[in-house]
């Protein structure tokens, strides 16, 4: 599937750490660039909202303020409540997320590139805890990705160098 | 409480000793190639963290990007960053190739982009032990091409750990017929940060 001209699209970019929402049908909700972090969006297709957050840490252990959502503790409940505001509804959201490659296996890093699963991990962990099921998923391996919502439809792309967006 | 000129005076000498580092370390790469190479641009500025893929042309540009953690007396993060075409460019210079033969980055080409990242790193991080009379190491050196946000998220990620804002300091390089240019990006953590302002006089 081709996606759409951007330009077309009012594209909302989800910088590092941001909670996105929208429920323009002309919107695309996008993070670009995700290494070890993920993107994680969810739609509410009855409602029509959407809502993006750009995940970069595992946990927050306590830490709070309007900069956390950028821990996966934090962000990932924040954007639920966000969309609840919007008129979503839990049972009705189609979560899918993208991003925590491990960008390079370099002797002496492993530590460091590993942040992109625990990314993950804690990412589960925290949508086991809302029982919120996964509806597409493409993380892991060591590529950048951009990934985008549109918010009409709720189509999600993941787009990766040298290589055609596919849906999630 | 400190002043705040004594404060910003100190974060002039700060920024102006991680400056001297990274002339070093473009020094280090000029004879690694064997070409003169000059500073074109030199700044630093305190940057929101996720803005930072900005300064090497935006989150989803293709770059090549070689990383080396700071680590010892406290840590920080370097990146050599590279147009795609620039990198290749550079591995045949170092492999003693006519400029263009490389096509593709392989295991080879690769290496010899992170020994110039390895050359860059002791060069600054050498005479940043000069002038504070502590001693640093660098990380082995990751080489990674792809989108510039995808390649800067480790260091943002630890930066962000403990901070909003990164203190950037950019240096861009270029030989005089432009063949090759990059960008040396210098993001001191909050620790290294104080560790410099601490001891900045020490060692001299």
């Amino acid at each position: 599937m081709v996606s759409k001209p951007a330009t077309k699209d009012a594209v909302i970019v989800v910088g590092l750490g941001e909670i996105r929402v929208s429920r323009d049908p002309a919107s695309v909700l996008t993070c670009l660039g995700l290494g070890s972090c993920i993107g994680l969006c969810a739609y509410d297709p009855v409602a029509k909202v959407a809502g993006m957050v750009h995940i970069v840490l595992p946990t927050s252990e306590g830490k709070d303020g309007p900069n956390a959502s950028r821990y996966a503790d934090v962000g990932v409940p924040t954007l639920l409540e966000e969309l609840k505001k919007l008129g979503a509804l839990s049972l009705r959201l189609v979560v899918k997320l993208a991003g925590g490659a491990q960008m390079s296996k370099a002797p002496g890093h492993q530590a460091t590139f590993q942040i992109g699963a625990r990314n993950y991990t804690a990412v589960q962990a925290v949508l086991a805890q809302h029982r919120i099921a996964v509806a597409g998923v493409d993380v892991g391996g060591n590529r950048g990705r951009t990934f985008r919502l549109y918010v009409d439809s709720g189509r999600a792309t993941v787009t990766t160098v040298g290589l055609e967006s596919k849906e999630l | 409480m400190i002043a705040q000129n004594v404060l910003d005076e100190q974060m002039k000498a700060c920024t102006q000793l991680v400056g001297e580092g990274s002339a070093k370390a473009i020094h280090g790469l000029a004879q690694m190639v064997g070409r003169e190479i000059q500073v074109s641009a030199f700044n630093a500025r305190r940057v929101p963290v996720n803005q930072a893929a900005d300064l090497v042309g935006g989150s989803e540009a293709l770059a090549l990007g070689v990383y080396l953690g700071v680590t010892g007396c406290a840590t920080g993060h370097m990146f050599m960053i590279y147009k795609p075409e620039t990198a290749l460019a550079l591995a045949d210079l170092l492999m003693g190739n006519p400029v263009g033969t490389t096509k593709s980055m392989a295991e080879m080409e690769e290496s010899a982009l992170g020994e110039v990242g390895n050359i860059m790193a002791s060069g600054f991080l050498n005479s940043i032990s000069d002038a504070t009379g502590l001693t640093f190491q660098p990380t082995p050196p990751a080489v990674m091409l792809d989108m510039a946000g995808a390649i800067l998220d480790v260091a943002m990620a630890s930066i962000l750990e403990e901070s909003d804002q990164a203190l950037v300091v950019e240096t861009n390089f270029t030989t005089e017929d432009r063949q090759i240019s990059g960008t040396l990006l210098i993001m001191p953590s909050p620790d290294l940060l104080q560790v410099l302002l601490k001891h900045i006089d020490k060692g001299r």
